[in-house]
């Protein structure tokens, strides 16, 4: 949400795993999957299904992700429509990349951490951070 | 009134001797959570650990907030429009499993209401002439973010 700024100009929908955050944050264009981790492999196969149609339905140019597992899966679907997209490992992330941020650096070019000195263990970039 | 907070993970012996010190020689008063129930103090007002609400109550009673280098800290402080002092745990006298609250902590201070001390005098100092909170003003570091990612959905 600090970001959003940057999505100002664009037709922008978003997606989350949190019921209630988009509404307080008075956005109307949002869709909510199913949250999951690499442990849960039920939930993750949901979450696939809901961001697959989302994607389809939606057809981004741009995904934009902070992660984690539903960030990554959107990033690997929306390759498949030709979406470019970006990759901004969360700021929580202050050791190292995050187990979804590892997976995401195989699939697009467009990484970043928000620590300087995790992105260059890690081939990511450090370009601003949240904080 | 300066509250101090280490977190929950693991106690900050050497940030609380520094308060200690500064605590003895002041008359303010200062509130710290210490992580550590074995820790007692005279001069200051300790509490191993703290609920959400008296968390909260803490920080919005400090002229001041002191803590480690973490982000819960940091968020906080922002939200609540407070001063930070950071003193970062250090890998060399086994404060934490390695040196990244350094890295951190040198990263955060670039913003201009985060100081960084790591030792006594600096707190000292830091204290006497806390940073200024940024109030409703992007950290640069964000403004710099929001850049980047406006450059690439333009692109």
């Amino acid at each position: 949400m600090l970001l959003r700024p940057a999505f100002a100009a664009h037709d922008c929908l978003f997606i989350t795993t949190l019921d209630g955050l988009p509404q307080r944050a008075g956005i109307s264009d949002f869709e909510l999957v199913r949250d999951c981790n690499a442990d849960q492999k039920v939930d993750a196969a949901i979450c696939a299904a809901q961001m697959a149609k989302v994607v389809l339905q939606f057809r981004p140019h741009r995904i934009v992700t902070t992660g984690a597992l539903p960030g990554f899966l959107a990033l690997s679907l929306g390759k498949l429509v030709g979406a470019k997209s970006l990759w901004i490992d969360s700021v929580a992330n202050v050791e190292e990349l995050s187990a979804a941020g590892r997976l995401a650096r195989q699939v697009t070019s467009h990484h970043l951490s928000q620590w300087p000195h995790v992105a260059d263990a890690a081939r990511s970039q450090f370009k601003g951070r949240v904080l | 009134m300066i509250f101090a907070t280490v977190g929950t993970q693991l106690p900050f012996p050497r940030l609380a001797e520094y308060l200690e010190d500064i605590a003895t020689k002041s008359d303010e008063e200062c509130v710290f959570q210490s992580a550590d129930p074995e820790w007692t103090s005279k001069a200051m007002k300790v509490r191993a650990f703290m609920t959400p609400d008296q968390f909260e109550t803490a920080y919005c009673n400090a002229r001041v907030v002191v803590g480690h280098a973490g982000i819960g800290t940091v968020l906080t402080a922002r939200r609540l429009h407070k001063p930070l002092v950071i003193v970062p745990r250090r890998f060399a006298l086994r404060e934490h499993r390695n040196d990244h609250q350094m890295a951190t902590a040198n990263q955060l201070a670039k913003a201009t209401d985060i100081a960084i001390a790591t030792d006594l005098a600096q707190l000292q100092k830091a204290l006497a002439n806390p940073p200024q909170p940024l109030g409703d003003q992007a950290p640069p570091e964000r403004t710099r973010l929001i850049h980047y990612v406006s450059r690439f959905l333009a692109d």
